[in-house]
């Protein structure tokens, strides 16, 4: 189930929530229902792997209380290795398979395991956990806190990758407590901010951006195609996961729970260690503490520090999927980012507004081989940006203009949505109710939108 | 409860104006679009005279196949799609719905023909404009194009309906049928399906189709694998045509016309194309003969039709005139009389 669906904001969502709040002076039960919403909430998507989930739920839970019991190093990291396993087989089995058998030669046939949904995320958050247990964290949480912790929906598919010490410590508080109301506000106006960017942005600028990657994997894209086909996603990209992580906080706030920001204008960074610290924020704090850090971190000669920070972005590429460009679209970042410590410890600088335009470019330039199915089409694509098949034209539609003008201001210029919801709204009726019609709308753009009209007949 | 919980939070007003507003919109759009019913499909809807509206004929045409306004139906793409059910009607003593759907794979057309048939046990007639869908090779069926098909409409069950009202398409459509019954704007379908959707024949400019036939040259080929001899290739999509036509009853007159494409898309009588369309064809007329009360009638072929250019908009679609002399064609074939324009394939008894 999809959170910028009908199922889930017309009957799901308020069910759930009135449910939740009838139940809220009962913790154990409470946290009951939410543990069943979320298996509901998973196993909608594919009931089949609902045991899978399940199963690793308990396994990793067991996993703490044996070490709660014997506090033996090793037993985290039994748990570690479970949790890479499952990762390992279903993410990336025919991913290294294929690679192998590439550099060795032979006929091989992939499985084509299907990757259960969240699963990158639910093993990292399983991760940190275990690690948090080896490195001397006390935590060993009861089953249902536990449960609740990693099945928690709003979470459960695209994070925020939330810690365990910073949301179960929530759950004992009674949500029916004096800033009920003012959660419920602020989370229902993030989760609306969420849909729009996601639904109204996000897919609106993947109409613009998609038929220019299709064309790209046919014949040479114009330098305005490519330009456009590039900063289209780059603004797609942004809205469709800062959107689904303002979904999850909102939702999270509405049962509540507060969870961990996870962007914050990302594009208007002005170096490489900047936008890490703006962009996916859960996943830099992630790589930072329990790869980064266990490598070495800051503490070594400025060498090893660079072959550390580009080892870890090489493994955060790969994380965000099986392919090869994802590696190295983590790589060209991770050497962004020794460069970045570089200029730092040299004391250089760049007037400001040249470092985030030279930031932007090249954060755009990853897009191209993080969006491309392989390296050919992204050297075609980066080519094409610089010219070689010439600067070509594209005729845009208004839609087109006012959707790339608009994201671009929102961006680069509008306050964050976090700053918007949680710290700028103010209870004015007048606001509640446009954004109330405006979810309304959005729910009828989540049913479908006006299909193009086809240009069939050209008498 | 404390006072931040009471009624005088200015939150617990912001939230519940805020979700207020949100159930009060999305109920009141949703409740106009079930009530105006754009699709003549929902089983509560009021009893409004509603016409098609949706562009989409997929949306559009489910109502009239089931509609008992109708005892007969011709099916096919826009190569059908101006054969006017009043031209229709008096020539075979009918009552025809016109659901030739623009650029319909063969499956949407059987999906529909689906429809109709469920809505009419034993129908006076079916009429099916075949072309290069119907002649697509291969094991696979091509189903869908990139325009939107509503399968919740096809299927039996028009509770259904209620879970896909709420979209812009709908509202748009709603909007559009409501503007229609209020006498605000003309309707866009005839009420049997007909529209033509050619400029009036007023604005016919010779010399510009005829830079468009110019354009148009290549024979009409039509897609799918074919491995070893003619008689060893698959034609899918007239396997499911046969199973359709299998499903009526002996009473129900079967009218299968290849429609005529204009002398570009026509093939020379010894190329690979002329082997397929052969084959096709051979099938056609296999098939009806394995079939009660069907006529095979072959448009697609050299003749006044077909050869003369003034006939056509493009080197598919025909003039409005020429589609009501298809449809007397079309009875005289079944009378038995020959013409040039035709030629009758085949011809099975009751």
């Amino acid at each position: 189930m999809l959170f910028n669906s009908q199922v889930f904001i017309i009957g799901f969502l308020p069910i759930v929530l009135s449910l939740y709040y009838a139940l809220a002076a009962h913790k154990a039960a409470r946290q009951a229902l939410v543990v069943v919403a979320s298996l509901a909430f998973y196993g909608w998507w594919d009931v089949r792997f609902v045991p899978l989930l399940a199963g690793l739920t308990l396994a990793n839970w067991l996993i703490a209380q044996w070490f709660g019991r014997v506090r033996a190093g090793w037993i985290p990291l039994l748990g570690v290795a479970l949790n890479l396993a499952v990762l390992g087989l279903f993410k990336y089995a025919d991913f290294l398979r294929g690679t192998v058998y590439g550099a060795f030669g032979g006929d091989w046939q992939p499985w084509q395991l299907i990757l259960p949904l969240g699963m990158s995320f639910f093993v990292f958050q399983k991760i940190s956990y275990l690690i948090d247990l080896k490195r001397g964290d006390r935590h060993i949480y009861g089953f249902l806190d536990f449960c609740m912790f990693v099945t928690f929906f709003p979470q459960l598919i695209a994070g925020p990758l939330v810690r365990h010490n910073e949301i179960i410590p929530q759950f004992a508080a009674d949500p029916r407590r004096p800033e009920m109301w003012e959660n419920l506000s602020r989370g229902f106006i993030l989760f609306i901010i969420g849909v729009a960017k996601k639904v109204a942005l996000a897919d609106t600028l993947a109409m613009l951006a998609d038929p220019l990657f299709a064309k790209a994997l046919t014949g040479p894209l114009s330098a305005a195609e490519a330009w456009t086909a590039c900063g289209a996603y780059t603004l797609q990209i942004y809205f469709d996961f800062s959107g689904y992580s303002d979904m999850a906080i909102g939702l999270a706030l509405m049962f509540g729970l507060r969870l961990p920001f996870n962007f914050n204008a990302p594009y208007c960074a002005v170096s490489i260690r900047d936008f890490w610290r703006r962009w996916h924020m859960t996943l830099s704090r992630f790589l930072r503490d329990y790869l980064y850090i266990p490598l070495g971190g800051n503490r070594c000669s400025p060498p090893r520090q660079a072959l550390n920070v580009v080892a870890t972005m090489l493994l955060g590429g790969l994380w965000h999927g099986a392919n090869w460009t994802f590696v190295a679209w983590g790589g060209l970042h991770g050497a962004a980012l020794a460069v970045n410590h570089i200029w730092q410890d040299r004391g250089l600088r760049m007037p400001r507004a040249l470092a985030w335009a030279v930031t932007l470019l090249f954060v755009m330039a990853c897009w191209m081989l993080f969006r491309s199915p392989d390296f050919t089409h992204a050297g075609q694509g980066l080519l094409a940006m610089l010219g070689t098949n010439g600067i070509g034209s594209l005729p845009l539609k208004q839609e087109d203009v006012a959707v790339l003008a608009g994201g671009a201001a929102i961006a680069l210029l509008g306050p964050t949505s976090q700053e918007a919801a949680l710290r700028m709204l103010r209870p004015h009726p007048w606001l509640a109710v446009p954004a109330g019609a405006g979810l309304a709308y959005l729910l009828l753009l989540v049913g479908g939108r006006l299909p193009n009209v086809f240009i069939y007949f050209q008498f | 409860m404390s006072s931040s919980t009471s009624s005088s939070n200015p939150w617990r007003r912001f939230f519940r104006l805020a979700v207020g507003a949100a159930a009060v919109a999305a109920g009141v759009i949703y409740a106009f679009v079930v009530l105006v019913d754009p699709f003549d499909t929902l089983p509560l809807s009021p009893p409004l005279d509603r016409v098609p509206v949706a562009g989409n004929a997929r949306f559009a045409f489910p109502s009239l196949a089931r509609s008992d306004r109708f005892d007969s139906a011709l099916f096919g793409t826009s190569t059908s799609r101006l054969l006017r059910p009043a031209a229709l009607d008096p020539a075979f003593g009918a009552r025809f719905a016109n659901l030739a759907m623009n650029d319909a794979t063969a499956y949407e057309q059987s999906r529909l023909f689906d429809v109709f048939r469920r809505a009419h046990q034993a129908p006076r007639m079916v009429m099916v404009g075949l072309d290069v869908r119907w002649c697509a090779t291969g094991d696979t069926l091509e189903m869908f194009t990139p325009r939107a098909f509503p399968a919740w409409m096809y299927g039996a069950n028009r509770w259904r309906g209620y879970a896909e009202m709420l979209n812009m398409y709908a509202v748009q459509e709603a909007g559009q049928l409501f503007g229609i019954l209020i006498g605000a704007k003309p309707p866009t379908y005839g009420r049997d399906g007909y529209t033509s959707f050619v400029p009036p024949d007023s604005e016919y400019d010779a010399a510009r189709v005829a830079e468009h036939l110019r354009q148009e040259t290549g024979a009409s080929t039509p897609p799918g694998p074919r491995i070893g001899p003619p008689a060893a290739w698959r034609f899918a999509a007239l396997e499911m045509l046969a199973g359709d036509l299998a499903k009526l009853p002996a009473s129900t007159r079967r009218v299968l016309f290849f429609v005529p494409y204009n002398h570009v898309r026509l093939w020379s009588p010894d190329s690979p194309i002329a082997a397929v369309w052969d084959e096709c064809k051979r099938r056609v007329v296999a098939m009806a003969q394995g079939q009660p009360n069907t006529l095979v009638v072959d448009f697609m072929r050299p003749s006044p039709i077909t050869e003369n250019d003034d006939n056509y908009w493009d080197s598919l679609h025909y003039r409005v005139a020429i589609a009501d002399r298809l449809a007397r064609d079309l009875a005289a074939a079944s009378r038995g009389v020959a013409s040039d324009d035709y030629r009758v394939l085949a011809v099975s008894p009751e």
